[in-house]
């Protein structure tokens, strides 16, 4: 039986927990217990919890095997795996953009894709979700990715810049366009302030009525 | 609401369902190891209770005391294991089935141990034989080699110490196909010849196996093959004509314990009926989250929902399962229990963390299956180690006699070393002889790991 309580003390940063692991591999786990699951879920939010199944093992893998290049000058490996996780998200291209028009249809037409059972909760949930959907799914990939570490991932711009290696006033720059897009694309307004839940835009530009029940 | 947010609330995903997290930390430690897939099989439950890695470090600054560590327990005493049993392996390495003279194993065994079954099988971590043994005395009463080209995944044995069934197929992870093999073995202990079962091969993972008490019939669990485990389900097959039933969980999430670091006690198990089985399901929740309840199946019934033919052990999922105890629970319950074969009682190690932060108490527990409350604590010893910590592997059938795991009686808590031996309801423990605790465990560096996976 192993117990998986904490070590005693305070936790080691993520930074000396990586340096130590480059002489104990097995230290590398503690990395993985802290941010599997939020890893997962962020490359869930983008190509589906299927693929990230096997991405978010991948992420894990490629971090373990370059981790004698991790920068030991910054405490929090967050930034670092979620770079990672982008990197590799970005091979699913195709597969992350059929998500979103996934997302966007299963609400305009009342059913579910096949692989995301969940997806009719969570449009329901939002109804402005079709035409956002649509509307990341046209995004460039360079803006996609800030706006998604930090909406879903959750990091702030200086993590983002770390994350993806660009300046901070390139993460500023493409979080401000990709949001202006976001809300021109939906009529230059908050969507979330601008639609009712019995006026919903689909994906084709239209309106139409919410289904009742 | 802004934007940000509304497209979070678009693509908020549930968190990773825990065999998710385990196959993910299996490909980790394959890409640490430098291993072969089926050295991950040693992951999977193969660390008994205690017979984990001592920490090494971290490095303490000058004048900092020692402070016991905790440790997960993976990775290093896996390639330990590894490499030692195949070093133990190659020694008896002979073709077929290697036999050794019937005395002293066919004695029979006197005081606690003739409490206990005779003979156990131990599976090797990694390629190589079985090992077929006598519990009172250790003696090696001959060895089992697996079908070519595969390797065992898990063993069980019957009531009758004599019945033990086998899955074999070429990994543990590849979700198959996986054979089924049955055991007998003489009146002294030595094994006959490795009988495949008339069953079809299953393309699937298994997560438990049970072999009923009167040696008729066994349970396998698999898990199932869609996303978020859909379809994981519980198969009884004939060890005579091969019939089988399933039941299946009508919902996402898995039947047994696949995770990585529970003991030997993560197994479903029979009444003495052979027809009521103990099994442990983790469902997800909606809304995300996953969670345990145990119950028992009737296996009389035609097969169908899991859900439908079992009711459930009044015990709250919020204690069940290694995570980390909450504060205000009373314990937690790690592995799977097993059931007393009267159907009254659960055994199973229980722990809970206790004041200074990290130091366990670890217990071996029975409770009442008709109301989940514990009825007895067998044992308990508060340390700072993890490599302290308790294991039931088996139990007769009114749960007054167990093999455990646990430090032997003496010990100083601040020592971090576990035995097997016989634990009786009365609270006494007569550890095994050394000889076979030497089959399943092995000192290697200092650290004690376990070299083989027994079946009682």
């Amino acid at each position: 039986m192993i117990v998986t309580g904490e070590a005693t003390g305070p936790p080691a940063t993520d930074a000396a927990v990586i340096e130590q692991s480059w002489a104990e591999p097995e230290q590398f786990e503690a990395i993985f217990r802290r941010y599997f699951a939020p890893v997962h879920r962020y490359l869930a939010a983008r190509v589906g919890s299927r693929i990230a199944d096997d991405l978010a093992a991948e992420v894990f893998t490629a971090a373990f095997a370059q981790r004698q290049r991790y920068d030991l000058a910054r405490d929090c490996a967050r930034p670092w795996l979620y770079g990672i996780a982008t990197n590799l998200a970005g091979t699913y291209r195709r597969q992350e953009q059929r998500r979103y028009r996934a997302l966007a249809r299963a609400h305009a037409q009342g059913v579910a894709p096949s692989d995301e059972d969940l997806v009719a909760e969570r449009v329901a949930a939002a109804a402005v979700g079709p035409a956002l959907a649509v509307a990341l799914a046209r995004l460039n990939s360079g803006d996609r990715d800030v706006l998604l570490l930090v909406a879903v991932a959750g990091l702030d711009n200086q993590e983002v810049a770390q994350s993806l290696g660009i300046p901070y006033g390139t993460v500023c720059s493409r979080l401000s366009r990709a949001r202006t897009r976001l809300r021109d694309s939906l009529g230059g307004t908050n969507p979330a302030d601008s639609y009712g839940p019995s006026d919903i835009v689909t994906p084709a530009g239209g309106r139409k009525e919410q289904p009742h029940g | 609401m802004d934007e940000l947010s509304t497209i979070q609330q678009l693509l908020t995903e549930p968190l990773p369902g825990p065999e998710v997290v385990e196959a993910a930390r299996l490909k980790l430690e394959h890409v640490a190891l430098g291993g072969t897939p089926e050295r991950t099989r040693i992951a999977r439950g193969w660390h008994a209770p205690g017979l984990i890695r001592r920490a090494t470090g971290p490095r303490r600054r000058p004048g900092q005391a020692a402070a016991p560590r905790h440790w997960p327990g993976w990775l290093a005493p896996v390639a330990a294991a590894a490499a030692m049993v195949g070093v133990v392996v190659a020694s008896l390495a002979i073709s077929g089935v290697l036999l050794r003279p019937a005395s002293p194993g066919g004695a029979n065994p006197t005081g606690v141990f003739a409490k206990v079954p005779r003979f156990f099988v131990g599976l090797p971590p990694a390629r190589g034989r079985a090992i077929v043994a006598a519990t009172a005395t250790g003696a090696v009463l001959g060895t089992v080699a697996p079908p070519k080209h595969t390797v065992f995944i898990w063993t069980a044995a019957a009531g009758d110490d004599r019945t033990f069934v086998f899955a074999a197929g070429h990994s543990a992870f590849d979700g198959g196909p996986i054979r089924f093999y049955r055991l007998v073995l003489s009146p002294s202990g030595h094994p006959g010849p490795l009988v495949r079962l008339p069953i079809p091969a299953q393309k699937a993972s298994i997560s438990g196996l049970a072999v009923s008490p009167d040696g008729s019939k066994f349970a396998v669990s698999f898990l199932g093959p869609g996303a978020g485990r859909v379809g994981s389900n519980i198969k009884v097959y004939s060890l005579a004509t091969g019939a089988g039933r399933e039941w299946v969980l009508p919902a996402k999430g898995l039947i047994g314990q696949i995770s990585i670091g529970v003991g030997g006690t993560g197994r479903m198990s029979w009444e003495a009926d052979s027809r009521t089985l103990l099994f442990e399901e983790e469902l997800n929740v909606k809304g995300g989250g996953w969670t345990f309840q145990l119950r028992l199946l009737d296996t009389a019934t035609s097969g169908g929902s899991v859900q439908a033919a079992s009711t459930p052990v009044p015990i709250s999922g919020a204690v069940l399962g290694a995570h980390p105890v909450h504060p205000n629970l009373p314990f937690r319950i790690p592995g799977i229990p097993l059931i007393t074969g009267d159907g009254t009682k659960l055994v199973t190690p229980t722990f809970r963390n206790e004041p200074p932060p990290k130091v366990f108490d670890f217990m071996i527990t029975e409770l009442s299956v008709r109301t989940g409350k514990p009825v007895q604590v067998l044992y308990r010893v508060r340390t700072g180690y993890e490599a302290n910590s308790t294991g039931v592997y088996w139990v007769n059938n009114t749960g007054t006699a167990m093999i455990a795991v646990r430090p032997p009686p003496g010990q100083s808590p601040n020592v971090p070393r576990t035995v097997f031996g016989v634990q009786t309801a009365q609270g006494q423990f007569t550890p095994l002889p050394p000889k076979t605790q030497r089959l399943i465990t092995r000192q290697l560096g200092g650290q004690q790991v376990m070299s083989r996976l027994p079946a009682w």
